[in-house]
C-alpha cells in the first residue's frame, strides 16, 4: 500500500495500477526504446543518477547495442532517505512493471531486480512464479549500488567507471524510475517521480511524489522545509554534495535533496600517508598518488594510482583524516594523464 | 587502516598549485575523524603503559614524563614560528611523540641529586629530550621516514647512556606514590621472587629495591663477552640462576624504560589501536613472531666458559639447551626489550611502514629479524629502535613500487 508519508506534489495521490492498466501497459503496441525516449522527453522526465546512469542515453544506445540485460537496483545509497527501498516495497508491481516494460522496448532477454536484503519485497520477483523480472537480494553497503561494482557483482561483467552500463549489454535503472516509466507507459494516470526530502538540520526524512515540471523551490515550499541562507542544499548522494540548484524541476533533479546546515570550510591538514583512503576504495584506487599526480602534474604517477577505476564513490574524501580533496584530485589526475572518460556524478 | 602519531606531514598541497588546480579541502561528508582525533586515540591507548609505569616507578616517572612533554610542547610552540614548515608542526602530534619518547626513558631521571658521584645530575636529559625531539620533527618531519622519537633516543643513549642504566623498581606497597630512588645500593637478593608476590618485612626501610636488569644480563652472555664468575655459564643457568622470574617482565617489576615496565599494559595499549583500527595488526604480529623465531634459530652461546663462548645455529638441538629453554631464552629476550613497545606504537607508524598492504608484512619480518639479531650480537635495549630505524630506511623502496590493483 501507499506509504503514509509519500506526499503528492502536483500530482494526484498515487495509487498501484489496477491489473487491468499493468496489462494494457504491456500489450501497448508502440512501447519501443524510441517512444520512451520521446515520452519522457514530452512529460520533462531525464533521470540521471548513480543508479541510473543517464537513463535516456541509455535507450538512445540500446537502438544500436545489443542489450541482453535490464537490471533494476532497489537499493540507496542513504538507508535515512530510502526512496528505492520504499518505491518497491509500496509499489512492488508497478515497479515490476516498468522493469518489464523497458525489457520489452529494448527487446532484452532478461531482467533482473537486485534488492537489499533488508527489503522484504518479495512481490518484485516475476509473476505467477516466473523469473523475469529475477529478485536478486545483496547485503548492500554504499557504493555497491554503483553500475561498475553491481554489474560485476550481479552478472560478472566488467563496465569501466564512467561508462554506460549499455556497454556491457545491460540497461540500468532504479526502482524509482521503473515505477516512473511504469506509470508513464500504462497512460490515464498522472507521472510522478518520487524523491525524498533529507532535512539533516531537523533530523527528519520527507518523501513526495512530484510532477515532473515542479522546481525544487516549490518542493521544499509545499513540504514546507523552511531554508536558511547559510544552508547548504546538495543532491545525489550524500558523500559527493553536487550543488542543488532550486530551479531545477524535479524530473530533473536528483532522487534525494539533503538540506544541510551550513558547515564551517574545512582546511585541509598534509597527508599522513595513513593510506586510509585507498584501504576503503571499492575498486583499489590510491587517491593519494592521484592528489600528488593533480598537485605536481606527474603522469607516471597518475599511471600508478589506478584512476580509470575511480567511480567517484567520494569514501575516499570521507575517510581523509586529513580532510584532502581526493576525489577533486582523481578528476584532476585524470586531465593529467590526458584520459578523461565521461563521469556520472 | 593504520596510522599513528605524526606530528610534521608530508605531501601538504602546494598552496598555489592547489588554488589552479581546483583543489580545495573537500566540501563533501567527512567522517570527522581528523589527525588530531587519531592522535589522541593514541595517546589514551598509550595511557595504558603509562600507568602501568607510572605504578612500578612512582612520582619521579611522572614528573619526568610531565617535564618531557611539556618541554616539547613548548619548544613547539617556539618551532611552529620559524619558517613554513614550522607553521606544519601540530602541538597535540609533539605532544604524543614526547610522551612517547617519555616512556622509552627510564624512570629516574627527574632527580635533582647525582645518580653516582662521578656523574652530573641527570635531569637536564628531561627537557633536552623534548627540546631534540622538537627540533628533530622540525627537521625531519614530512620528508624522511626516520621517527623522530626513535633518533631521539639513540642520540640519548650515545650521549648519556651512563644515565639510561635503570636498575630501580619500587616495591609493591609504595607503587605509583614511592620514591624510586630510595634504594639500597646493594641488588635485591630474591630475584626469583616475582615482584607482584612480595611482602614488607618488619626491617624493610626502602620505598625501592635495586637490581641489574634482564636486559643487562643477557646482552653481555649471548653477545659473547660475558666473563664467567666460576669459568662456566651455560645458557640454562644463566636463565635458572641469573634471571628474575618471568612474571616480573609479564606483569610488572623490572627495572627499565617508564612504558616497557608491563609487556601486558603495553599488549592492553597495542590491543586498543587494533580496536580502532588505527593499526594494520599484521606489522606487530609478524615483528614478534620474526623476532622470537630469530632467537630460536641464530647463533646463541650455549656455554660461556674462559676459553670463549661456544656458539650453536639453532641452540634448542644441542642437548645442553633443548626446547625448554631455548623458548624460555627468547621469552626472556622478547620481553626483556622495548620490542613490545616499539611493535604495537612505533612500528606501525604512517611515517615509518610501507603504504603497501603487500609490502608491509615484509617490513614488519625485516624488522622483527633485525630486532633479533641487533639484540643478540650488540644490544638488548635499544635493538629494537635501532632495527626499526634501518628497516624504515628501506620504506622508501617499497613504496617506490606501489600501484593500482584497479
Amino acid at each position: 500500500m501507499l506509504n503514509p508519508a509519500f506526499i503528492p506534489i502536483g500530482v494526484d495521490p498515487p495509487a498501484p495500477l489496477s491489473d487491468a492498466a499493468r496489462d494494457a501497459a504491456l500489450n501497448r503496441p508502440e512501447l519501443s526504446a524510441a517512444w520512451l525516449v520521446h515520452r519522457l522527453r514530452e512529460v520533462g522526465i531525464d533521470i540521471d543518477r548513480m543508479t541510473a546512469p543517464r537513463l535516456i542515453d541509455q535507450l538512445l544506445q540500446s537502438a544500436t547495442r545489443p542489450i541482453d540485460t535490464v537490471i533494476c537496483a532497489a537499493l540507496d545509497a542513504d538507508p535515512e532517505a530510502a526512496v528505492n527501498g520504499i518505491i518497491a516495497t509500496a509499489f512492488a508491481d508497478d515497479v515490476r512493471l516498468g522493469v518489464e516494460c523497458l525489457g520489452k522496448a529494448v527487446r532484452a532477454a532478461r531482467s533482473i531486480i537486485v534488492a537489499d536484503t533488508a527489503v522484504r519485497a518479495p512481490k518484485l520477483a516475476g509473476r505467477r512464479g516466473g523469473d523475469n523480472p529475477r529478485l536478486i537480494t545483496i547485503d548492500h553497503i554504499y557504493p555497491q549500488l554503483h553500475p561498475a561494482l553491481l554489474l560485476r557483482a550481479v552478472l560478472k561483467r566488467k563496465l569501466v567507471a564512467g561508462r554506460l552500463p549499455v556497454e556491457a549489454g545491460v540497461l540500468m535503472l532504479d526502482a524509482a524510475a521503473a515505477w516512473t516509466l511504469g506509470r508513464l507507459v500504462a497512460g490515464n494516470v498522472s507521472v510522478a517521480v518520487p524523491a525524498a526530502v533529507r532535512d539533516h538540520r531537523a533530523g527528519r526524512t520527507l518523501f513526495a511524489a512530484i510532477a515532473p515540471e515542479v522546481a525544487i523551490e516549490a518542493v521544499l515550499s509545499s513540504l514546507q522545509v523552511g531554508i536558511e541562507s547559510d544552508d547548504a542544499i546538495v543532491t545525489g548522494e550524500l558523500l559527493l554534495r553536487t550543488p542543488a540548484n532550486l530551479a531545477t524541476p524535479a524530473g530533473k533533479s536528483g532522487l534525494v535533496l539533503h538540506l544541510l546546515p551550513r558547515a564551517a570550510p574545512v582546511a585541509a591538514e598534509p597527508c599522513v600517508r595513513c593510506n586510509w583512503c585507498a584501504d576503503v576504495c571499492p575498486t583499489a584506487v590510491l587517491p593519494m598518488l592521484a592528489l600528488e599526480a593533480a598537485q605536481f602534474n606527474n603522469v607516471s604517477l597518475a599511471d600508478r594510482a589506478g584512476l580509470d577505476g575511480c567511480i567517484e564513490c567520494g569514501l575516499c574524501d570521507y575517510v581523509c583524516p586529513s580532510k584532502l580533496p581526493l576525489v577533486a584530485a582523481t578528476r584532476i589526475a585524470r586531465r593529467v594523464r590526458g584520459a578523461m572518460p565521461v563521469v556520472n556524478g | 587502516m593504520s596510522s599513528s602519531p605524526s606530528a610534521v606531514t608530508a605531501n601538504e598541497p602546494s598552496p598555489t598549485r592547489a588554488t589552479d588546480a581546483g583543489l580545495r579541502p573537500a566540501a563533501g561528508a567527512w567522517s570527522g575523524v581528523s589527525n588530531d582525533r587519531v592522535q589522541l586515540m593514541t595517546a589514551v591507548a598509550l595511557l595504558f603503559p603509562l600507568a602501568a609505569g607510572l605504578a612500578v616507578f612512582g612520582w619521579r616517572a611522572a614528573a619526568g614524563t610531565a617535564v618531557v612533554v611539556v618541554t616539547a610542547v613548548v619548544a613547539a610552540a617556539a618551532w611552529q614560528r620559524v619558517g613554513r614548515r614550522g607553521s606544519r608542526i601540530s602541538i597535540i602530534g609533539i605532544a604524543i611523540l614526547s610522551l612517547l619518547l617519555a616512556m622509552t626513558l627510564p624512570g629516574h631521571l627527574f632527580s635533582l641529586t647525582p645518580l653516582s658521584p662521578n656523574l652530573p645530575p641527570s635531569w637536564p636529559i628531561l627537557p633536552a629530550a623534548g627540546i631534540v625531539l622538537t627540533m628533530l620533527c622540525w627537521m625531519l618531519g614530512g620528508t624522511s621516514r626516520i621517527h623522530p622519537v626513535l633518533l631521539t633516543h639513540l642520540l640519548l643513549v650515545v650521549l648519556f647512556q651512563p644515565h639510561l642504566d635503570a636498575r630501580h623498581v619500587l616495591k609493591p606497597e609504595h607503587a605509583l606514590r614511592g620514591d624510586l630512588l630510595d634504594a639500597p645500593a646493594t641488588e635485591s637478593a630474591s630475584i626469583r621472587v616475582p615482584w607482584i608476590a612480595q611482602r614488607q618485612t618488619s626491617d624493610d626501610v626502602h620505598d625501592a629495591f635495586s637490581r641489574v636488569p634482564v636486559s643487562a644480563r643477557l646482552t653481555p652472555f649471548t653477545t659473547g663477552r660475558a666473563p664467567p664468575e666460576r669459568a662456566w655459564l651455560s645458557l640454562e643457568g644463566l636463565i635458572r640462576d641469573r634471571l628474575p622470574a618471568i612474571e616480573d617482565l609479564i606483569v610488572a617489576g623490572e627495572p627499565g624504560p617508564v612504558g616497557c615496565a608491563s609487556a601486558v599494559a603495553v599488549i592492553v595499549g597495542g590491543l586498543f589501536l587494533l580496536y580502532r583500527g588505527l593499526i594494520d595488526y599484521r606489522i606487530p604480529l609478524l615483528i614478534i613472531a620474526a623476532a622470537f623465531l630469530t632467537f630460536l634459530i641464530l647463533p646463541v652461546p650455549i656455554v660461556v666458559t674462559d676459553q670463549g663462548p661456544q656458539w650453536r645455529w639453532l641452540a634448542f638441538r644441542a642437548s645442553a639447551a633443548g626446547w625448554g629453554v631455548a623458548i624460555t631464552f627468547a621469552n626472556y629476550e622478547v620481553l626483556a626489550s622495548p620490542l613490545l613497545l616499539m611493535a604495537m606504537f612505533i612500528a606501525p607508524s604512517a611515517s615509518i611502514r610501507p603504504m603497501s598492504r603487500r609490502w608491509r608484512p615484509v617490513f614488519a619480518v625485516v624488522a622483527g629479524v633485525l630486532t633479533a639479531a641487533l639484540q643478540l650480537y650488540v644490544n638488548v635495549a635499544t635493538a629494537p629502535y635501532m632495527a626499526i630505524l634501518i628497516a624504515g630506511l628501506l620504506t622508501p623502496a617499497m613504496d617506490r613500487g606501489y600501484r593500482s590493483r584497479a
